[in-house]
């Protein structure tokens, strides 16, 4: 879908929560007594995030979407919160298997259909469409792509899209070196003077694909695999990329910049070769080098990484991949707003 | 500290009003001995910090981290503790520190 | 005021006591405290109640009393036992009028003072106030988290008693340089006046050096800075009846009571506890005496830090100074004043219900052994609920012609 200008839709504030504790490569080959193998080395994973003992899922959520109330606030100094409308959550460590984490989310943050309204029943109820959804590392981007539509469609004026994940791997298996924890929240709106960036088109596709799987009983997943590559990662993204591409018309040489889903380090590298892409175009994203796989947090935090770091007027192709399986992508440009908007948040945090 | 449903939705009221505040640690303890929940958080951090907007509040800091006076300090949401599987899971606000 | 003496008293033994259950330990401190009054005569007939307690019955009757006061924290808890009220009233063959009191680690004296105010009331003549706690049947993980009710619990996750006087702890050390060294000098010396006590829970020195090599519960608080978990009870018996009669008995002189916040936070001072200043002042004023006349004191050492912080509240000492009174064994005998003779909650123990009934039967029995052989002798008893939020504060006397 190409959102048209008479309904633009964009991102005007975001946030992000990475847990601090890191345990490194090294030290997992050590557990896992393969330190002569050096597997964190062939997957460009050096580090990964560790979540407390309490923190979760709902944890990391409530922090990356506070940071991105906090600052929307400092750019606009206005409140939206009675005003925003939508919840969605994507992950695949929710803690509740029923009540969804978007409930305790939106409580915290104020934006709870009842957060207007005080013990003597005083105040007003607002709306609010919530929903936790799962795609395995795709979720994040899923809810990204949901919240655009809902503010495209005039559902609500503001909507926030939330992917955040505490992942699991079995002990001493290779996604040991890569399963990390962290979040990313994005807040988008409908006024284009507030657009850090506009998104411009949106597309997805999904197939029948059994890459990786985890059955309701099961603490931890299970993957297939070498099959989890082509069939998987890479004909996904592949087709997503040129889907989005040809309904846009947009030329690959036009994109200033990639974040594909980063499962390790080396498969973005990988589709960047397939599609000729200079590897200098996805480096700002590979925050899986230090932080690990963060599912579906990864292509959200990819972004944000992106976003910390680039210029105005760049063109962001964004990929995501979900087991299962399927891909998300967008085209979004950067606007001069995203430069002053890091100026003022760096300004006050020091 | 299995909370009652009940419970949970009336202690969670508070919390949008606290998430996000900034504030220095006044007094700190380090508790080594506490009830059979919070086993997987010892030692945990017990404080009182005065927030920048003057309130002063008791609360956990967060997991395994020591807590000096005069520590800059924000308010997060954290898990309150381990609780069984079938239980309604208590979160609260706790100290976290900043850089 | 009107005179109010105390004319009867009992304690149990304090301890881990596992064949006793709450209704026994309450049953021994009412038949004690009634067996330990005075009569004119005796006559042979015994008087067996369905516990198996018996009690000569004298000129003083059991009907004689007019009103129970029971004091208890959380039987409903440790023991699944409510109407405690009830449970002791049926215990007497008249059946008298009995309140359940609670105010947390401050039940006892609480007790004692709603049976004051329902003697100086005229409603009542003689009453009998007993409190007791079964805390052992309890596991000590139950146990700690039943006790931190006493505090705004459902708020503060993670407070527990020890966390709390471990920041009053931080603060005093933080403004007057009071050091966990004069804190276990608190510990040592009440474990030596247990020694003399034959009902106290521990009756064994504890050196210094190990009191300061003890696990740490709440830094800077440690093992042995911390009241044990106790089953006990203690009752009294006080009338205005026949004052002449009982002249040689202890008098209560005077009472006070102060409130302050649960919560810490809400507290104007974090290196004192208020109500204790509170009833303290009132306690001095009725009692028409000062600090200083004060020979004898039963201070609230559920932590080694409260006494601390009490032996400057009641105004034994200046403020920021009760740390170096304590290494100068000012607290001890030969000093200025005896703190904690029976070994305080911390060598004694700490049956909640029944610690601030146990401070005046104590005190009343110790005044009878140790006043001044002529004049009048005055003895204190603090007794502190939770963090400092109720505190209570009585003044005995006892008079040597």
């Amino acid at each position: 879908m190409i959102f048209n200008n008479k309904s633009p839709v964009g991102i005007i504030s975001y946030g992000s929560k990475i847990p601090k504790n890191r345990i490194s490569g090294e030290q997992i080959a050590k557990n896992q007594g393969k330190e002569k193998q050096k597997i964190y080395q062939s997957l460009g994973v050096y580090s990964k995030s560790v979540p407390s003992k309490d923190e979760d899922t709902i944890t990391i959520s409530v922090a990356a979407g506070f940071q991105a109330l906090d600052r929307l606030k400092k750019l606009s100094n206005k409140d939206i919160r009675s005003q925003l409308g939508s919840l969605f959550i994507g992950s695949e460590s929710h803690p509740y298997a029923v009540k969804p984490t978007g409930t305790v989310v939106a409580q915290a943050l104020g934006i709870s259909s009842d957060s207007y309204i005080n013990s003597q029943g005083e105040g007003f109820y607002k709306s609010l469409a919530l929903a936790d959804l799962q795609f395995a590392c795709k979720a994040g981007t899923q809810a990204l792509q949901i919240s655009s539509i809902y503010v495209n469609s005039d559902f609500t004026n503001y909507a926030m899209a939330i992917g955040a994940d505490t992942a699991q791997a079995k002990r001493g298996d290779v996604l040991e070196y890569t399963a990390g924890a962290g979040g990313a929240a994005f807040i988008v709106g409908k006024n284009e003077s507030q657009f850090l960036a506009k998104i411009i088109a949106t597309t997805s596709v999904a197939t029948d694909t059994p890459d990786f799987w985890r059955r309701p009983k099961e603490d931890h997943p299970e993957h297939a695999g070498r099959f989890t590559a082509n069939p998987g990662y890479f004909r996904h993204i592949l087709m997503v990329v040129n889907q989005i591409l040809n309904e846009t018309k947009i030329k690959i040489e036009e994109i200033d910049y990639f974040v594909f889903h980063t499962p390790n380090a080396k498969f973005p590298m990988t589709i960047a070769k397939k599609l000729g892409i200079d590897k200098r175009k996805i480096e700002p994203s590979l925050l899986v080098k230090n932080i690990g796989n963060t599912y579906a947090g990864a292509s959200m935090l990819g972004l944000v990484s992106t976003l910390d770091l680039i210029e105005e007027n760049k063109k962001i192709l964004i990929a995501s991949y979900g087991s299962g399986s399927g891909s998300d992508a967008f085209i979004i440009e950067t606007t001069d707003k995203l430069i002053s908007a890091r100026k003022k948040w760096n300004n006050e945090k020091n | 500290m299995n909370i009652q449903p009940a419970q949970y939705h009336r202690s969670t009221k508070e919390w949008h009003h606290l998430i996000g505040e900034k504030g220095r640690v006044l007094l700190s303890t380090k508790v080594e001995v506490s009830s059979p929940e919070l086993e997987d958080y010892l030692p945990y951090s017990y404080l009182i910090v005065k927030l920048n907007n003057g309130k002063k509040v008791e609360l956990m800091g967060e997991s395994k981290t020591d807590f000096e006076i005069g520590d800059s300090v924000e308010l997060e949401l954290r898990k309150a503790g381990e609780v069984s599987s079938s239980s309604v899971i208590p979160y609260c606000l706790k100290a976290v520190k900043l850089d | 005021m009107k005179k109010i003496k105390v004319i009867g008293s009992y304690i149990t033994k304090f301890g881990e006591l596992w064949d006793r259950s709450l209704e026994s330990l309450f049953e021994e401190a009412v038949f004690g405290s009634l067996n330990s009054v005075d009569g004119e005569k005796f006559t042979n007939r015994k008087v067996t109640h369905q516990y198996g307690t018996t009690m000569s019955e004298a000129k003083f009757k059991l009907s004689d009393i007019d009103a129970v006061f029971v004091a208890n924290m959380a039987a409903g808890q440790f023991a699944n036992q409510l109407h405690l009220n009830a449970l002791v009233s049926q215990m007497l063959p008249n059946n008298p009028v009995s309140f359940r009191v609670e105010a947390a680690c401050a039940s006892g004296s609480m007790a004692i003072e709603m049976a004051e105010l329902g003697l100086l009331s005229g409603r009542y003549r003689t009453v009998l106030v007993v409190g007791a706690e079964k805390m052992t049947d309890a596991m000590v993980s139950d146990s700690t988290k039943i006790l931190a009710g006493a505090s705004e619990y459902q708020k503060e996750y993670g407070s527990t008693f020890p966390a709390l006087y471990a920041l009053l702890a931080q603060a005093h050390m933080q403004e007057y340089g009071t050091t966990t060294n004069q804190l276990a000098k608190i510990a040592s010396k009440n474990h030596i006046h247990a020694l003399n006590n034959p009902k106290a829970q521990f009756r064994k020195e504890i050196p210094i050096d190990v009191i300061n090599n003890s696990m740490v519960v709440a830094s800077p608080l440690r093992l042995f800075d911390c009241s044990p978990i106790s089953d006990g009870a203690a009752s009294v018996i006080l009338t205005t009846k026949n004052i002449k009669k009982y002249s040689n008995k202890p008098t209560i002189e005077g009472f006070g009571h102060g409130q302050d916040s649960l919560s810490l936070v809400d507290r104007k001072s974090l290196t004192e506890l208020s109500a204790t200043k509170i009833a303290a002042n009132q306690a001095y004023r009725q009692a028409k005496v000062k600090p200083k006349d004060i020979s004898f004191a039963e201070v609230h050492d559920c932590f080694t830090i409260a006494e601390l912080l009490a032996c400057e509240d009641l105004g034994f000492f200046r403020k920021g100074e009760a740390g170096k009174a304590i290494d100068n064994n000012m607290t001890t005998y030969g000093g200025k004043l005896v703190v904690n003779p029976s070994g305080g909650l911390k060598a004694c123990g700490h049956p909640v219900g029944a610690t601030g009934v146990k401070q005046i039967a104590f005190l009343s029995e110790y005044l009878e052994k140790n006043s001044k052989i002529k004049g009048k002798t005055f003895a204190l008893a603090h007794n502190v609920g939770g963090s400092g939020a109720t505190a209570i504060v009585h003044i005995l006397s006892k008079t040597n012609k």
